[in-house]
């Protein structure tokens, strides 16, 4: 409890528990916040720190203040993983610990919560996930699991907002609260304690250094005896009998649903297989491509914004000042007024065109991306995928759990790039990296290719798009896997349930992602525009234009007006794809514009991300081999699509 | 045998799990003595396992699975 004097004292209150049992759901709750949530382990990969929300009547009453920690999830605390390592911290300066559990994993999760007992901490048990347990006709006996532990449990269901107001006043009264006492410490665990309880200030400690964690010992200046590891084997042994024991006495006989037989089919290797390209199919080439980049975009760009809001604008604009639609000329000098007319509603008019691409093509299309990765993730889909892939990704240097910021980056790679720190070697961490930098599309960049592809018509073009980049991704991850020295991890992981997921909360996830997407793109793209349309107006334009003909019509065979959309795809990727509809190109050149624009270099903001991950060196030697493969692969698809479209 | 060697359906003890697994896998609930089931197990892939009494699969790497030692229920 940390106390000013003057000042209100606060109490802090971390969430622990294992991972993927609803810990940020309950976070989100207490403090009116938003930290992402899914349906798959590791979500969390940063510690969230709130305020517990206040009713006004609360405020003024209250003389403390209460700090929500929302912690990554851990198996047990230890020094094993970066995560526990970040957990057991929190946990040590902790005044209460809610302990999350999932009332679909007891025999799991109360490991964790003998071992946080034993530590001798103010703490809540909460059985979440309780409506899908009654799903599955799994009953809890509550009172036998308080009192084996001599812990206060209550239930909840997060999701469903059940039991979290409970949880709520239950905090609030924690000072007040005479009953709040540690729980039942286990007298076999309590043996190995006591050495240390004399040395160090409190419990936890003492149980942490009994348990092997040298750190804690260094900090407390005891160095571990020989026979450490062997104890921790003893005390975890102990605690998983008591565990055990605790269950078969608690928890009823499961009885599995339909929707779990459908999830153990998805792991199947044949089954699961199709169902894989089925999915992809489904999201990439019908929702996103045929219905999001078709329909809604090309409903909105035409029928509204292109038929109504330019025309508008430029009526608007043109009545004060004159503007040059395509000019390449300098006005700059000779005319400001109409220099100026044009950056506000010229060509790359930062009142025509940019809005129109901002909200007719890049909403829609994040959202739509947004969305489908938002029923993956909560459907319980994506671990699935990454049992499937774990051999594949295996012989590239990683393994299956790659596959979450590899399928992330489709939404954005400056983000997952972030997410590869769940990954647990150097090495994988850096092939990841890489194959996000050179062969993973953002979702809007994705959306419009997948829009290009589709207009083209037939399933061919996006055949060969989606198999050059399979084919480029597969090889560069052979040869990184051989280069790159070190190991990879592996993949050793919990498969949570399959789950129908909630509408409401699919929605609140995709509008928050979709609005930190677009409040990132908005500054960038105008900054952009503005830039592009003061090149028109001076005429600079016109030169590197000119100066990339070369580069473009002899090398990829491109008309010159394509240069435009790769100089916007260096500053972020999604602009890549700007004006390219209005282009008239073939079905090979836009096969191959498709190609080496996914290819090309990552955008500043991931570039950026890559040397705070990694270095400057690596960020780099990325983006150098971005335009080696992007160019060299477009220049042979440039000279073999002719024949095959 | 190894738990490589497991197909899919087929209900297991495991038997050993080599000191250097022990830990990690004892945390996600899995230890030496448990009775389990086969859910998944592809060529190469990871096998799939679902503990008796248990809601929960643990997925383990096709290598560390080759060090675990189980008798076939």
């Amino acid at each position: 409890m940390s106390f000013i004097k003057g000042e209100k004292k606060t109490i802090k209150v971390a969430l622990v528990g294992n991972p993927n049992v609803g810990k940020s759901v309950v976070f989100n709750y207490l403090t009116s916040s938003y930290v992402d949530v899914s349906n798959y382990a590791g979500t969390t990969i940063e510690v969230s720190v709130g305020n517990l929300k206040l009713s006004e009547t609360e405020k003024p009453c209250s003389d403390y203040a209460f700090q929500v920690i929302d912690t990554p999830g851990i198996y047990s605390v230890s020094n094993l993983q970066e995560e526990e390592t970040v957990t057991r911290d929190y946990i040590l300066e902790a005044d209460l610990i809610i302990n999350v559990v999932s009332a679909l994993s007891l025999g799991r999760d109360l490991f964790l919560t003998k071992q946080l007992a034993d530590m001798g901490k103010p703490m809540l048990v909460l059985i979440n996930q309780y409506d899908e347990a009654k799903k599955h006709k799994i009953n809890v006996k509550v009172k036998v699991i308080s009192q084996a532990l001599g812990l206060d449990v209550e239930l909840s269901s997060a999701t469903l907002g059940e039991g979290l107001e409970e949880l709520r006043n239950y905090i609030l009264n924690f000072i007040d609260n005479a009953k709040f006492k540690p729980g039942r410490i286990s007298k076999e665990v309590d043996n190995y304690c006591v050495p240390y309880l004399e040395m160090v200030f409190d419990r936890a400690s003492a149980l942490l250094i009994a348990e092997a964690d040298a750190e804690v010992a260094k900090a407390n200046d005891i160095v571990l005896p020989s026979n450490a590891t062997s104890h921790r084997k003893e005390i975890y042994n102990i605690r998983n009998r008591e565990v055990d024991e605790l269950v078969r006495e608690a928890v009823s006989e499961i009885q599995f649903a339909w929707m779990d037989k459908l999830g153990d089919l998805f792991l199947n290797p044949v089954i699961g297989s199709l169902t894989a390209v089925v999915v992809v199919y489904t999201f990439l080439f019908l929702f996103l491509g045929v219905f999001v980049a078709g329909t809604t975009v090309d409903f909105l760009e035409n029928n509204i914004f292109k038929a109504y809001y330019e025309p508008f604008m430029r009526n608007l604009v043109g009545s004060i000042i004159p503007y040059d639609s395509s000019s390449m000329t300098s006005t700059l000098f000779t005319d400001p007024a109409r220099a100026l007319g044009t950056i506000l509603v010229g060509d790359y008019g930062v009142l025509t065109l940019t809005i129109t691409y901002l909200y007719a093509l890049l909403l829609p299309l994040v959202f739509g991306f947004y969305l489908g990765l938002a029923f993956l993730e909560d459907s319980g889909y994506l671990p699935r995928l990454a049992v499937l892939v774990d051999g594949v990704l295996s012989s590239l240097g990683m393994n299956g759990r790659a596959i979450i910021p590899l399928i992330l980056g489709g939404g954005c790679v400056t983000m997952a790039t972030v997410t590869t720190r769940l990954l647990s070697t150097k090495k994988e961490k850096l092939i990841t990296i890489a194959l996000l930098g050179l062969t993973i599309p953002c979702s809007a960049q994705l959306g419009v290719i997948q829009g290009l592809l589709t207009n083209i018509g037939g399933f061919l073009p996006w055949l060969i798009w989606g198999g050059t980049l399979f084919l480029v991704f597969v090889l560069t991850g052979l040869v990184l896997n051989k280069l790159v020295p070190g190991e990879c991890g592996h993949f050793v992981s919990d498969i949570p349930p399959i789950r129908l997921p909630i509408f409401k909360n699919l929605m609140q996830k995709t509008i928050q992602r979709t609005k930190v997407f677009m409040n990132e793109a908005i500054p960038a793209f105008f900054i952009a525009a503005l830039v592009v349309s003061v090149l028109q107006v001076t005429g600079i334009l016109k030169y590197i234009i000119n100066w990339a003909e070369p580069i473009l019509a002899d090398v990829l065979l491109l008309p010159k007006e394509v240069t435009l959309s790769f100089i916007l795809g260096m500053i972020r990727r999604d602009f890549g794809a700007f004006g390219l509809m209005e282009i008239p190109l073939s079905a090979a050149q836009l096969v191959t514009v498709c190609v080496v624009l996914t290819l090309f270099v990552p955008c500043i903001a991931t570039v950026a991300v890559m040397i705070k991950e990694k270095n400057l060196k690596i960020a780099m030697g990325i983006w150098v081999s971005s335009w080696i493969l992007a160019l060299g692969i477009g220049a042979v698809l440039a000279r073999v699509l002719p024949f095959v479209l | 045998m190894n738990l490589n060697q497991v197909k899919p359906g087929q209900s297991i003890k495991i038997d050993f799990i080599p000191e250097d697994l022990e830990l990690r896998l004892f945390s996600l609930g899995i230890k030496a003595g448990d009775s389990a089931e086969c859910i998944s197990h592809s060529y190469y892939g990871p096998v799939v396992l679902r503990k008796d009494r248990a809601f929960n699969q643990v997925a383990i790497t096709h290598r560390f699975a080759e060090a675990i030692s189980v008798t076939v229920k």
